[in-house]
C-alpha cells in the first residue's frame, strides 16, 4: 500500500522554475489555437473543405504513438527512482523510438500532401496545418534530444537514485516530453476532427 | 509484467488511448464533426485527456495549489475559447 | 584593488535608452502601429514614403541611434555570463555577444533602409517597395541570431551550479521559453496576410511582446547580478582590511 506516500506535502515534478517554460509554451499554443479558431470562423467553408483533404488516420496514429511514448517515459522515471537503471534506460530508448516513428509518419504525411500539390501558402487552413504541426515537430526533435541525454544520464556514473538533482533533472526532461504529447492531444482534434 | 499492468500510469494510458479512439469515431459520422454537440463532446474529451496527462504524468495532481489552479485555468480557458470559436 | 561595477551598470541601463528610442521612432514619429501592410502594392508603398518623407527620415535616424544601445546591453550580459563560465574560456558569453551584434545590425539596417526609401521618394515605386520589403525582413524577420542568443544565455544560466547562482534559474528557463516565442515570427517570408505576416498578431505583436519583455526581464536580472557582485566585492575587501 502506498497511501502513506500519497499524503506527503505538495511536490512539484522536476525543477519548479522549469514550469515557466512549460506553462509559457502552453500559453503560446493556446494563443495559436485561438488564432486558428478565429480564422476558422471567418472562413468556415474554406477551412472545412481543406480539412477533408487531411487524413485523420495519420493524426490518430500519431496521437497513439505520443501517448505510448509518454507512458514509457513515466515508467522509465519510476524505474530510475527505484534504481533500476538498465530498465529505465530501455524505457527512455523506446520512447525515443516512438518519437522517431512520429517523425517518419509526419514525413510521409507531409510528402503525400506536397505530392498532391498542396503547399503552405495555398490558403489559411494549410498555413495553420503546416505551421502548427511544424512548430510542434520542432518540439518533438528537442524532446527526443532531451530523452537521449536522460538515457545517457541514467546510465552514467553521475546518476544516483537517491540524489534529488538526478531525479529532478530527469523529471524536468520527462515533463518536456509530456508537453509534446499534451500539445498534440489538442492539435489532433483541431486540425483533423472538428470543423 | 504483472507490475506494469497493475500500475496506475498504465490504466491512465489505456484510458487515454480509448478516449482518442472514441473522439476519432465520433468525428466519422460525416467526414468531420460539424454539429455543436459533437464538437463540444470532442473538445471535452480532448481537454480531459490533456488534464489527465498534466495531472497524472506531469504530477500536477500532487503539486502546490498555484500550479494546480494555473493548469486548470489554462484548460478551462482553452475549452471556453475554442467552444466559442467553433459554435 | 576596489572592484568598479559602475561601467557595467552604465552598459546594462542602456537597455532603457534602446527601448525609449525604438518606441519614439516607431510609434511616435513613424506611427507604424501596426507596420506598413505587406499587402500594399508598389504605388501605395511609394506614396507612404512620398507623403511622410521627413517624418520617416527622422524615424529611421532615431532607430539607427537607438539600435546601437543594444550593444552595451549585450556587453553587460556577457560580463555577467563570464562570472559563470570563468575568465579564461567563456564561449557562451562570446557567442551571446557575437549574436547580439547581428540583431543590432538588423535593427540598424531597418532604420537605414527607411531613410533610404524616403531619401528619393520620387523614384520608380518598385524600387522603393523592394527596399521597404527588405527593411521589414530585417526588422521583423531577422530572428535566428536572437534565438541563438537567448539559447546561449539560457544554457549558461542553467549550467551554473554554485550555491547562490549568478543569475536565477527561472531566468534560464525564461530564455528558453522566449526562444520558442521568437520562432513564431519566422513565417514573415511566406505570408502577406494573417497572423504570421509581418504586421500580424503572431509575427508582430507576439514578437514585440517577447522582444521587449526579454529586454526588461534581462535588464532587471543582469542589473541585480551586477549589484550583487559589487556588494560581494565590498564585503571581501572589508574583510581584507580587518
Amino acid at each position: 500500500m502506498n497511501t502513506a506516500s500519497k499524503k506527503l506535502a505538495p511536490h512539484i515534478s522536476g525543477e519548479a522554475s522549469m514550469w515557466i517554460l512549460l506553462l509559457g509554451d502552453m500559453v503560446i499554443y493556446a494563443l495559436l489555437f485561438f488564432m486558428y479558431g478565429y480564422d476558422h470562423r471567418q472562413e468556415a467553408a474554406l477551412f472545412r473543405e481543406s480539412q477533408t483533404t487531411l487524413n485523420a488516420g495519420f493524426g490518430f496514429a500519431n496521437t497513439l504513438i505520443l501517448l505510448t511514448s509518454s507512458w514509457l517515459v513515466v515508467m522509465g522515471l519510476k524505474s530510475a527512482k527505484t534504481n533500476q537503471r538498465a530498465s529505465a534506460a530501455n524505457f527512455f530508448k523506446y520512447a525515443m523510438l516512438c518519437g522517431a516513428a512520429f517523425g517518419v509518419s509526419k514525413f510521409i504525411e507531409y510528402g503525400l500532401k506536397i505530392n498532391s500539390g498542396i503547399e503552405l501558402t495555398d490558403n489559411s487552413f494549410y498555413m495553420y496545418y503546416f505551421l502548427l504541426t511544424g512548430f510542434h515537430f520542432i518540439h518533438v526533435i528537442i524532446g527526443m534530444t532531451t530523452l537521449f541525454f536522460m538515457r545517457r544520464h541514467v546510465l552514467g556514473e553521475n546518476f544516483s537514485a537517491s540524489s534529488d538533482n538526478s531525479i529532478s533533472g530527469l523529471e524536468s526532461g520527462a515533463n518536456f516530453w509530456h508537453l509534446v504529447d499534451l500539445l498534440w492531444i489538442l492539435i489532433f482534434p483541431l486540425l483533423y476532427l472538428i470543423g | 509484467m504483472q507490475n506494469l499492468l497493475n500500475d496506475k500510469a498504465t490504466h491512465i494510458w489505456l484510458l487515454l488511448m480509448g478516449l482518442s479512439l472514441s473522439s476519432w469515431i465520433l468525428s466519422m459520422q460525416s467526414s468531420r464533426a460539424t454539429g455543436f454537440v459533437s464538437i463540444a463532446i470532442i473538445l471535452v474529451i480532448s481537454l480531459f485527456k490533456a488534464r489527465l496527462v498534466l495531472r497524472n504524468f506531469m504530477d500536477v495532481a500532487e503539486a502546490p495549489a498555484w500550479l494546480r489552479y494555473s493548469v486548470d485555468a489554462w484548460v478551462l480557458t482553452v475549452f471556453i475559447g475554442l467552444l466559442a470559436f467553433f459554435s | 584593488m576596489q572592484l568598479n561595477t559602475n561601467s557595467q551598470l552604465v552598459c546594462v541601463n542602456s537597455a532603457m535608452i534602446l527601448i525609449f528610442f525604438m518606441i519614439i521612432s516607431f510609434v511616435a514619429i513613424a506611427g507604424w502601429m501596426p507596420p506598413l501592410s505587406p499587402e500594399l502594392n508598389a504605388d501605395q508603398v511609394a506614396e507612404v514614403f512620398r507623403n511622410n518623407t521627413n517624418r520617416i527620415r527622422l524615424a529611421g535616424l532615431v532607430m539607427t541611434i537607438g539600435a546601437v544601445f543594444l550593444w552595451p546591453f549585450g556587453v553587460a550580459i556577457s560580463e555577467q555570463m563570464k562570472r559563470i563560465e570563468g575568465q579564461l574560456h567563456h564561449p557562451l558569453a562570446n557567442l551571446q555577444l557575437a549574436t547580439v551584434t547581428l540583431t543590432v545590425g538588423a535593427i540598424f539596417l531597418a532604420g537605414m533602409l527607411w531613410m533610404l526609401c524616403a531619401f528619393r521618394p520620387e523614384r520608380a515605386p518598385e524600387i522603393t517597395q523592394i527596399m521597404s520589403d527588405l527593411s521589414w525582413f530585417f526588422f521583423i524577420g531577422a530572428i535566428p541570431p536572437a534565438v541563438i542568443q537567448v539559447l546561449a544565455i539560457g544554457y549558461c544560466v542553467l549550467i551554473d551550479h554554485r550555491k547562490t547562482p549568478v543569475m536565477p534559474r527561472w531566468f534560464g528557463f525564461c530564455n528558453l521559453w522566449i526562444a520558442t516565442g521568437f520562432l513564431v515570427g519566422e513565417g514573415v517570408f511566406f505570408f502577406k496576410t494573417g497572423p504570421f505576416a509581418w504586421d500580424g498578431l503572431a509575427a508582430f505583436w507576439m514578437a514585440a511582446f517577447f522582444f521587449f519583455g526579454w529586454i526588461i526581464v534581462t535588464w532587471y536580472v543582469v542589473r541585480q547580478a551586477i549589484l550583487h557582485e559589487a556588494a560581494e566585492a565590498k564585503s571581501l575587501s572589508a574583510q581584507g582590511v580587518a
